[in-house]
């Protein structure tokens, strides 16, 4: 989970130009979220589907990085 | 997905010609900065895979580019608009809001009294233009004109970095023609969803808002994309499981296959599809990058212009494909004839 988190935090700053923390409101526009989620599925090998790309999943790095240990099946 | 099956009907129909319009004017990345668009030239190009667009001049409306596609289409399967028994216009973008863009289309190609009729599936007009037109002729029509057309480029919001970069305007038509039992159209299928019905809209100038200064003032006349993420993965979605079900409904597979034809969305999309439907990319038709996404125009224009470039040899099996707003979702299968190929080959 910290690893996750870690890695999502990173891609999120990358992506957003601004550092980036684990609970902090992201405000991201909606082309960088479509890079972030061709990121997201790069770095962990999974796949998001369009259910996943709701407002709740993208609020913060802690959320995003929760549901990419779903995807990936972690404890 | 409800599928038609020509074979079941103990009649054949195929596709005898194609045709296709661009309007001359074409809009580079530089030329969508110069006119306020958020994003830079090299941003629009990485995100979306488009270098250029057409727009319509003017003095140009979606019936004028349909007009133009329908005759070359016409003229390529070297018949009249007499002989044609019916017009199936997708648009989204009609000229007027009443009445449909096909009866100004029906007119001016001289179809005499024959039925016109505007469908409305945003970007998978084309296909769902194709399905009326194949069941008429599999009911009694000898000829049928299935035609595309939009001009989009009307109803963007040049300060919305979603939707600004994205959409040219064009036409795409088909004439189709009865065939033998077996031969042309192998599948059509179609599907809707309107869960999805305000992703990718349009919201006033109909009668749920109509038209005000207040509405224009708001740019609520121009495509509102909130959820692009979610529309982006949708569109995906809904053209790979369209694909598989057709597939599935008409006893082939994506193995045989020899050329998708999709909606072009976006670059993104299509490289995508091409990585989760496990094909070559070689397998994948791709225009995006000059005429970007045309709405329900843009298959039946990738379509001609695939036949032109000599992309389609007779008897390859071919996979038109779209997705779209609402969400709606269209595919067909289809076995190029000998005539279909030599037709593209006229001037």
């Amino acid at each position: 989970m910290d690893d996750t988190r870690a890695r999502v935090r990173e891609l999120v700053s990358e992506l957003s130009g601004a550092p980036a923390t684990d609970d902090a409101p992201l405000e991201l526009d909606s082309l960088t979220i479509v890079t972030l989620i061709e990121a997201l599925e790069d770095a962990f090998d999974v796949r998001f589907a369009a259910r996943d790309a709701n407002e709740d999943n993208f609020r913060s790095v802690a959320a995003l990085a929760a549901l990419v240990d779903e995807k990936r099946g972690a404890p | 997905m409800k599928v038609l099956l020509p074979a079941r009907h103990g009649v054949g129909v195929t596709i005898a010609a194609t045709g296709s319009y661009l309007p001359a004017r074409v809009v580079t990345n530089d030329d969508l900065v110069a006119l306020g668009a958020p994003l830079t030239p090299e941003e629009i190009e990485r995100l979306s895979g488009i270098r250029e667009r057409r727009w319509a001049a003017e003095d140009e409306a979606t019936s004028d580019l349909a007009i133009a596609a329908c005759r070359d289409a016409l003229t390529r399967a070297g018949c009249s608009a007499s002989d044609v028994d019916r017009l199936v216009l997708g648009t989204v973008s009609p000229d007027h809001a009443s009445p449909s863009a096909a009866c100004i289309v029906q007119h001016a190609l001289g179809m005499g009294q024959s039925p016109a009729l505007d469908v409305t599936a945003s970007c998978s007009g084309f296909l769902y233009a194709l399905d009326v037109a194949a069941r008429a002729v599999l009911t009694g029509d000898e000829r049928a004109l299935a035609c595309a057309a939009d001009v989009r480029s009307r109803f963007l919001d040049m300060g919305d970095r979603a939707t600004c970069a994205l959409f040219g305007d064009g036409a795409g038509a088909a004439v189709l023609a009865r065939c033998a039992p077996g031969e042309g159209i192998s599948a059509i299928g179609l599907a809707a969803d309107g869960s999805g019905a305000k992703s990718v809209y349009v919201p006033a100038g109909g009668s749920r808002a109509p038209a005000t200064r207040e509405t224009v003032e708001r740019r609520e006349h121009t495509i509102r994309m909130d959820a692009g993420p979610q529309v982006y993965l949708a569109a995906i979605e809904g053209m790979v499981e369209t694909a598989e079900r057709l597939l599935e409904a008409a006893g082939s597979s994506l193995a045989e296959v020899d050329l998708i034809v999709p909606h072009q969305p976006n670059r993104r999309i299509l490289d995508r599809m091409v990585r989760l439907m496990r094909v070559p990319a070689e397998k994948m038709y791709v225009n995006v990058e000059r005429t970007g996404n045309v709405s329900g125009a843009t298959c039946a224009i990738a379509l001609d212009q695939a036949l032109r470039e000599g992309r389609i040899r007779a008897g390859d099996r071919v996979l038109l494909l779209a997705a779209g707003a609402g969400y709606t979702s269209g595919a067909a299968l289809f076995v190029a004839g000998e005539a279909l190929v030599a037709s593209a080959a006229r001037a």
